[in-house]
């Protein structure tokens, strides 16, 4: 019968009772007298009830321990909690993100490269930096200063934007936040509305393309921003180095953002340097530990190496006694080489013009709320009686 | 020592808010289950259902001040569930990583068995529950979540037009469509569609 297909549309509603009395009662003359829409019916209803049958897996035990552990130092604003995870944890692993990116790829391709920086931000996804940035630079570019978290965007967002400054300062490449609307929940469904209901906003890309000789591209807006995060300058110079761990791994990016993600786990900021080394480059993490942390942090940074690719030091058999002494002081990412020396490529007249650019960036508004933050960070990174820990990161040696 | 005060929702939530981690805690305990058991059946794995569970609830507590009391707590929690697992997706797209759903505990589920009358109840069982995950799993994404939401977790219609920003009766024809794609989906399991007969009687 030609309309069955027409009452079949209905088992849906039918099944969960809310057809009204009129469709309903349509819907049952029809059942009465068509044996195999009724057979239909009864095979929905069973599929449905296996579905509702389906057995789960027991919640883990300590899911709740393990939220409340993330959650405890958030115990009080949870806003001032954002604030500091932008800038411990994120600022320092963007920027290195976007050297290693921005150098590689500057370097290898000549035409616009698109770097998708899920894929690389993905590699931290035990910890939470992945997500509040992308949320974060796609607040951004939504101009949503307020929408998330009030007070706290226009603060992280420089944070976030420090990869651009990384790689404009590289002298070839000029990143954009873009903000794709894609699969943002409401939007998608064509309801308007707040951003999102959990605060997740959308993911970003971060294009990367060789800049223009004479005109910067980034905004205005992140250019301004560009000068205020204490950056790896703002080590303090002459500080003890207690010790050194050098740990190595063959992704030397990879294994640094986790030494930095252990780090902002137990709330310390670690300052990245890189370092020309007889021939692999070092990726040098300063960071001052308060001592009733040091021996727990000391033990989650030795689990991320094999034992046979990590070795512990005093800073004096080391030769490295002081954070930033005897020329070691501490280069600002952009001015380093790309992990492992592959970013040497980068020819002089690029380095030059970033360099042009950058200074004229550096406008007075700059001096001041660089200052101000170096300030702060140095406050930051000298606790009284913190213990100074350098952890080197290298890749195995190539012979 | 002493017998707790049942401590209602709301009040559990006030105290949250201004930052009594317990009483987060508390509220964690009462709704943890109805979120991971979602989330593995959104993503038809423990291990990603945990991670997703977890972002989930610091998720909320970030963002206790923006619950404003009108939907249930937990609906409220569904919403930020659903987020979370569809940048989930995007993420997974932008790595370009293809994982089958429906692999739960690791272990890949095996094609859709045939209809099988086998002796052993148990096995059939199994099957049976396997072939209906992947089902689930093969079903494309905005299918899944409403079967998941409404077939799994038992959200009402009005629940579900909150939770997926949608009207009732979008919430009604995408069910329809869903559950339709299910069918077919497992024709090898409960038999091809019946076909339109002649009356009986």
């Amino acid at each position: 019968m030609a309309d069955c297909r027409v009452h079949r549309e209905r088992f849906s509603e039918y099944i969960d009772d809310v057809l009204d009395v009129q469709g309903r009662r349509a819907l049952e003359e029809h059942l009465a007298g068509c044996a195999a829409c009724r057979r239909e019916l009864d095979v929905w209803r069973r599929l449905l009830s296996d579905v509702a049958d389906l057995p789960v897996p027991p919640t883990p035990a300590g899911l709740t321990r393990r939220v409340l552990d993330r959650v405890e130092d958030a115990a009080g604003d949870p806003r001032r909690r954002l604030v500091r995870v932008f800038r411990q944890r994120v600022g320092p692993v963007a920027a290195m993100i976007a050297a290693v990116v921005g150098l590689t790829f500057a370097v290898n391709r000549a035409g616009e490269v698109e770097v998708p920086v899920a894929p690389h931000l993905a590699l931290m996804r035990p910890y939470e930096a992945k997500s509040e940035l992308t949320d974060l630079l796609a607040a951004e570019a939504l101009q949503m200063d307020d929408a998330v978290a009030g007070g706290t965007l226009r603060r992280a967002v420089p944070s976030a934007t420090s990869a651009v400054r990384v790689a404009d300062h590289a002298g070839a490449v000029t990143m954009a936040a873009q903000e794709h609307a894609d699969g943002v929940g409401p939007e998608r469904d064509g309801v308007g509305g707040r951003p999102s209901l959990g605060g997740d906003v959308a993911d970003t890309d971060v294009r990367v393309r060789p800049r223009a000789a004479s005109a910067p591209t980034a905004p205005p807006a992140m250019r301004q921003f560009f000068n205020q995060l204490p950056g790896p300058e703002a080590v303090p110079a002459g500080a003890p180095v207690q010790q050194v761990l050098t740990l190595m791994a063959e992704d030397q990016a990879v294994l640094a953002s986790r030494v930095v993600a252990v780090a902002n786990d137990n709330g310390l900021q670690a300052w990245l340097a890189l370092e020309e080394d007889e021939g692999g480059g070092a990726m040098d993490l300063y960071m001052s530990v308060p001592p009733e942390r040091y021996r727990a942090l000391l033990r989650q940074l030795q689990r991320l190496a094999l034992p046979q690719h990590q070795t512990l030091m005093t800073g004096e058999e080391h030769g490295s006694s002081f954070f930033g002494d005897e020329g070691r002081r501490p280069e600002p990412v952009a001015r380093g080489r790309a992990p492992g020396g592959r970013g040497g490529g980068l020819d002089a007249d690029a380095r030059a013009a970033g360099r042009g650019v950058l200074d004229a960036v550096k406008e007075e508004e700059q001096m001041t709320v660089a200052a101000e933050a170096v300030k702060e960070a140095r406050a930051r990174a000298e606790p009284a009686g913190a213990l100074n820990l350098m952890v080197r990161v290298v890749r195995p040696a190539e012979e | 020592m002493g017998t707790e005060v049942p401590s209602s929702e709301a009040r559990l939530i006030g105290r949250a808010r201004r930052g009594d981690v317990q009483a987060f805690g508390r509220l964690v305990e009462l709704n943890k289950d109805y979120i991971f058991n979602a989330v593995f059946h959104l993503l038809g794995n423990a291990v990603d259902a945990e991670d997703i569970s977890q972002e989930v609830f610091l998720r909320a507590f970030r963002h206790l001040n923006d619950f404003e009391g009108r939907a249930r707590f937990r609906t409220w929690l569904y919403g930020i569930m659903l987020n979370a697992v569809r940048s989930f997706w995007r993420r997974r797209t932008l790595r370009g990583t293809v994982s089958l759903d429906g692999g739960g505990e690791g272990a890949p589920l095996p094609d859709p068995p045939g209809p099988t009358d086998g002796p052993d109840a148990a096995a059939d069982r199994r099957e049976r529950v396997e072939a209906v995950r992947a089902a689930i799993g093969a079903l494309d994404e905005e299918s899944r979540e409403i079967v998941v939401l409404r077939d799994i977790k038992g959200l009402a219609y009005e629940e579900l037009a909150e939770v997926l920003r949608i009207p009732v009766g979008t919430v009604k024809s995408r069910l329809h469509r869903a559950r339709t794609a299910l069918r077919k989906a497992l024709e090898p399991l409960y038999g091809a569609e019946q076909k339109d007969g002649p009356d009986d009687g």
